[in-house]
């Protein structure tokens, strides 16, 4: 199988788990912690009154990037030291299963850019002090990927801004000045692009900008869009059909990416989607994919039984031979969808 | 099984040919418009949704339902004019100015007309002035705004701002979500309800116009 360029995703203020669950917990005090770390050594991040008051953990959630990222910031010294192991953990855990650049998402975290730049500032900080990859900038504001971006280690090789497009050109300019690569999205100035042809019309638009703007070749990483087949049984299919014809338009140099896991919103049995998703982009010509590279890597892709019946009903899902996902939902009900 | 409750089953299945054919066989048999309505098809839509929300149906399970709901709706639509049957309320719904974003927006629509709401869809990059002015020549009781973007969900404000400098103050609420959305941005800004997923939004609106 080719290179697999994973841009890691994890470290992203909108991430949630479950209150309850495996990784956040309630204590007999009433108290909240965040569960990490190796069995036999986990660690507990302690959740502020701030996030343990709100209405997400009434409500069984908790987004546990921006509580380590409020401990960060305020919490006191040992949390504030917790905080920062937290990020790390993720950070290295991202690197070891494979992770080409770490994705941080500060965007969440609070409405005041000012906070966002002085979260995005920390965050950077602690996760490039554990690994050492390139960090890809993530945000919809030029101000905090301009904050992220100057906190990035030069030395490191290029840092990426996700992302520039036709509604964001002004996240060009700070590509080229930071000497940032870029992830370039399909959307378009007034809409997001619903079919193949759209996608295509709107990046042939935006790529002659980028080329003067210096941006070109490797420095590129095309995302077409990736939107969920729960919604429309067609998004899977006009996506892959993006890809194929961007690789045949652009030749090798140039990346293809995508937020590969907004496929499987809605859908049960998320990872498996995801991980079929996958596989037909890069067969039908990508070599980037913005995931999860504890669930998603060369070494898990290379062992997918594409021959299983899980991986065909997933197919078939994804290429838009199973409107509203009827046999893929009813096999998941069935249990036939883990092997 | 009674016919209503045939309706509602093909509903949840999402066999909109059978609920369309179950229509017009209770029209036939001279049931009222308002008891297909609403120990029907709404009846139906309000098992999906809470099965919705427990996680136990599937988005592309909801789309069916509702596209077997309106299927439903096309044939007893005249039906409802003739009895005077109101809808619930009607709510202009879109997203806000500077985004792009319509899933989540449009899974809300699905939600409300399921609970009975006539939905006004605005679309996506919606003006804060837009919303007021749809508001006004539907006679709307709601404005549902939605953002996906931390850049973009600050527009809300606008509209809850313009709604107050306008002729339909305490006349329309304002209700929000989307995924940076949280309830103490909606108390901040002034809203006036916050639902975080497409179930909870269509209880809120319930209550909002009641």
């Amino acid at each position: 199988m080719k290179k697999f360029i994973i841009i890691g995703e994890n470290i992203h203020c909108t991430r949630v788990y479950k209150v309850g669950g495996q990784f956040a917990q309630t204590r007999p005090d009433g108290s909240g912690v965040i569960l990490y770390g190796e069995k036999g050594s986990v660690r507990e991040l302690p959740v502020p009154a701030v996030y343990r008051d709100g209405a997400d953990w009434q409500a069984g959630k908790v987004k546990h990037c921006a509580v380590a990222v409020w401990q960060g910031l305020y919490g006191d010294t040992a949390a504030r030291e917790t905080a920062a192991d937290y990020l790390k953990h993720l950070a290295v855990k991202q690197e070891k299963t494979g992770a080409a650049f770490l994705d941080v998402n500060v965007d969440e975290f609070s409405t005041d850019v000012d906070e966002r730049v002085r979260a995005i500032r920390w965050v950077a900080e602690v996760v490039q002090s554990a690994s050492g990859l390139p960090l890809s900038v993530d945000s919809s504001n030029p101000v905090i990927l301009r904050a992220g971006l100057a906190a990035c280690d030069r030395r490191r090789g290029h840092p990426m801004v996700n992302s520039v497009s036709l509604e964001r050109l002004e996240a060009m300019g700070v590509a080229a000045e930071f000497g940032a690569v870029v992830v370039a999205s399909a959307a378009g100035e007034k809409d997001l692009p619903c079919n193949t042809a759209q996608r295509l019309e709107n990046l042939n638009r935006l790529m002659p900008k980028l080329d003067a703007a210096g941006l070109r070749g490797e420095a590129i990483y095309i995302d077409p869009l990736v939107f969920p087949v729960a919604t429309d049984s067609e998004n899977g299919r006009s996506f892959l059909e993006a890809v194929q014809a961007l690789r045949g338009h652009y030749g090798p140099a140039v990346h293809i990416t995508g937020g590969l896991s907004n496929v499987s919103f809605g859908m049960p049995g998320r990872k498996l989607i995801n991980q079929v998703f996958t596989w037909l982009a890069l067969e039908a010509g990508g070599d980037s994919g913005i995931v999860d590279p504890v669930q998603i890597n060369s070494r898990i892709l290379e062992k997918l039984d594409t021959s299983s019946e899980a991986f065909k009903l997933a197919r078939a899902l994804l290429t838009g031979e199973d409107p509203f996902g009827g046999e893929y939902i009813a096999a998941f009900r069935e249990g036939k969808l883990n092997e | 099984m009674s016919l209503l409750e045939q309706i509602k089953e093909s509903l949840m299945k999402g066999k909109a040919n059978d609920v369309k054919a179950l229509v017009e066989k209770a029209l036939a048999e001279k049931m009222g418009a308002a008891e297909i309505l609403n120990n029907g098809l709404l009846a139906g839509m309000a098992v999906i949704g809470e099965r919705f929300k427990k996680n136990e149906v599937y988005v592309p399970e909801v789309l069916i339902a509702a596209r077997a709901m309106k299927a439903g709706m096309e044939v007893l639509k005249p039906a409802l004019q003739a009895a005077k049957v109101e809808p619930r309320g009607v709510v202009v719904l879109g997203t806000v100015k500077g985004d792009l974003h319509d899933i989540g927006k449009n899974l809300v629509g699905m939600m409300l007309e399921g609970a009975g709401f006539k939905v006004i869809d605005a679309g996506i990059n919606v003006e804060s002035s837009k919303f007021i002015e749809l508001a006004r020549q539907n006679q709307a009781q709601l404005i549902g705004a939605s953002a996906l973007l931390t850049t973009t969900m600050t527009n809300m404000k606008e509209i809850v701002e313009a709604l107050k400098n306008s002729d339909l103050k305490g006349k329309v609420r304002v209700m929000i979500g989307g995924a940076p959305v949280t309830q103490s941005f909606c108390d901040e800004i002034g809203a006036d309800g916050y639902a975080p997923d497409a179930a909870s939004a269509a209880d809120l609106a319930k209550k909002l116009v009641a």
